[in-house]
């Protein structure tokens, strides 16, 4: 099997869970559950299936023509704006200004690197830049969510830094060094990345089981918070993973974003009702 | 060779003179009508210059960048009349309708000229399925739009989230009946069906704008 059929059987397998996921927060929302993060939620899921079936009909209708800069690559910025609208909703700023400012700023030099990496890679300046910056926005957005939520201490938000400015400084230096130097770079950003990946999975699993078990006529509010702003720090690093990784290895992380979307889904679940948020928010 | 200006100043005249007579909500569906129209034309000049300084060709300026170029078109209106004028969730509704039923009606107007409408099943797929998608399109977009205010979070990214949704699904739509055979049927139905399912959203909206 080529890689091309890989890619549209596993664009299929996405699109397949993607749509039972829409299909699953729709009952929920049918039966009550019409909250602001589930409809957020599925706004974003709709863009993410759309833009899917985009790719999908332009690989089998026009195989041979590379996209350019057009619809599809709107549909995965808003994605990622509408998640970060989401979680602007739930996380309010206006009281973490100072504790928000120095992550901040190293989200912005992060996402910087990312798109000079980007532009490095492909050479497509424009498309780079603009997919770029709602990523970047998207950092943003997920590092202060959990700094307001608290789900990372200190230690473990310093973990999390060295090792994204680690991963972007070996892919940096990829460029500059001889290929067999190269290659063994190449696997230590594999390693980080996939390393990262676990460690960010484990811990999105603890908290959401926490979060399931703390049902004593509705969930800790601040558990339900953690718990969002975890699975999307994933989905980020996830997205972040699929953007450096490579052939086999990029259709590996494709079928791990696929079932992220469950994930997602189980973290958004717990927000049975949105009084708090009506109330203010964080 | 048809001249769209004139079409335009055409099919615009009565409907400029029946603001005279109309009030309220009638008067804000035919202004927005009117814009729908206006709009068409705009981005069908931007189109051809975006055309003329890429050079991608026609038929791919027309899957690629026409879908951004029209929904960008149809978004500016409605964002003058949120933020300018603004305008509650039910007027907000009433103009991306009448945006976008003015915006297929001029487009469809200027397709049946040049192309000619002898045929029953052209002229049927261009109202039911290019018409219909630029309703959806609207309402797509008034849906992102009213949700973002809804829940306070309308800001750029808001506003970009929002448009991002009719943009791949006109891009989508436009991908499919590229290229003939059973790909452009599935297209030509799209934007029918979708209205049926956004049918049940948006009465939900309005009952809840409504109170």
């Amino acid at each position: 099997m080529n890689l091309e059929t890989l890619y549209t059987l596993l664009n299929i397998f996405q699109v397949s869970v993607l749509a039972f996921v829409l299909w699953r927060l729709i009952l929920r929302m049918k039966t009550g559950s019409f909250t602001m993060v589930s409809v957020f939620y599925l706004y974003a899921l709709i863009l993410f299936v759309l833009s899917d079936i985009y790719w999908l009909v332009h690989g089998l209708l026009r195989p041979e023509v590379r996209i350019p800069f057009g619809a599809n690559e709107i549909g995965e910025i808003g994605i990622f704006l509408m998640y970060s609208s989401l979680l602007n909703a739930v996380f309010k700023k206006e009281e973490h200004f100072k504790e928000l400012l120095g992550a901040t700023i190293l989200s912005v030099i992060f996402s910087a690197a990312v798109i000079a990496l980007w532009i490095g890679w492909t050479g497509e300046w424009v498309k780079d830049i603009l997919s770029g910056l709602a990523f970047g926005y998207f950092t943003c957005t997920v590092i202060n969510s959990l700094i307001i939520s608290r789900a990372f201490d200190k230690k473990r938000l310093s973990i999390l830094g060295i090792l994204a400015f680690v991963l972007v400084g070996l892919q940096g230096a990829i460029f500059a060094v001889p290929d067999n130097i190269g290659k063994i770079l190449d696997i230590s950003c594999y390693c980080i990345m996939f390393g990262g990946m676990v460690w960010l999975f484990i811990c999105v699993f603890k908290s959401l089981r926490k979060a399931y078990r703390s049902t004593d006529g509705g969930m800790d509010e601040n558990i339900k918070k953690k718990a969002l702003a975890l699975s999307f720090l994933l989905s980020l690093w996830l997205q972040n993973t699929l953007y450096m990784s490579n052939e086999y290895v990029y259709t590996a992380v494709f079928v791990v974003i696929s079932i992220n979307v469950f994930v997602g889904y189980f973290a958004v679940a717990t927000y049975e009702d949105d009084a708090f948020i009506r109330r203010g928010g964080v | 060779m048809i001249y769209s200006e004139n079409i335009l100043i055409c099919i615009t005249m009565p409907l400029l003179i029946a603001l005279f007579f109309t009030k309220e909500n009638t008067r804000r569906f035919l202004v927005a009508f009117l814009m729908g129209m206006l709009v068409c034309l705009l981005s069908a000049y931007i189109s051809g210059f975006v055309n003329y300084l890429t050079g991608i060709g026609r038929d791919d300026m027309a899957v690629y960048y026409s879908p951004v170029i029209e929904e960008i078109m149809k978004l500016l209106p409605l964002l003058f009349y949120m933020f300018v004028l603004a305008a509650d969730e039910n007027r907000m509704y009433t103009a991306s309708i009448g945006i976008g039923l003015g915006f297929a009606t001029f487009e469809n107007c200027c397709y049946i000229l040049s192309a000619g409408s002898m045929n029953l099943t052209y002229v049927l797929v261009r109202g039911l399925a290019v018409g219909v998608m630029h309703l959806v399109c609207s309402l797509a977009l008034i849906l992102g739009l009213n949700l973002s205010r809804h829940f306070k979070v309308l800001s750029v990214a808001g506003v970009i989230g929002a448009i991002s949704m009719p943009m791949i699904f006109h891009g989508l739509y436009n991908l499919l009946v590229s290229e003939e055979g059973i790909s452009s049927y599935f297209g030509y139905s799209l934007p029918l069906i979708t209205a049926l399912l956004l049918f049940i959203p948006f009465k939900r909206m309005r009952e809840s704008a409504g109170n």
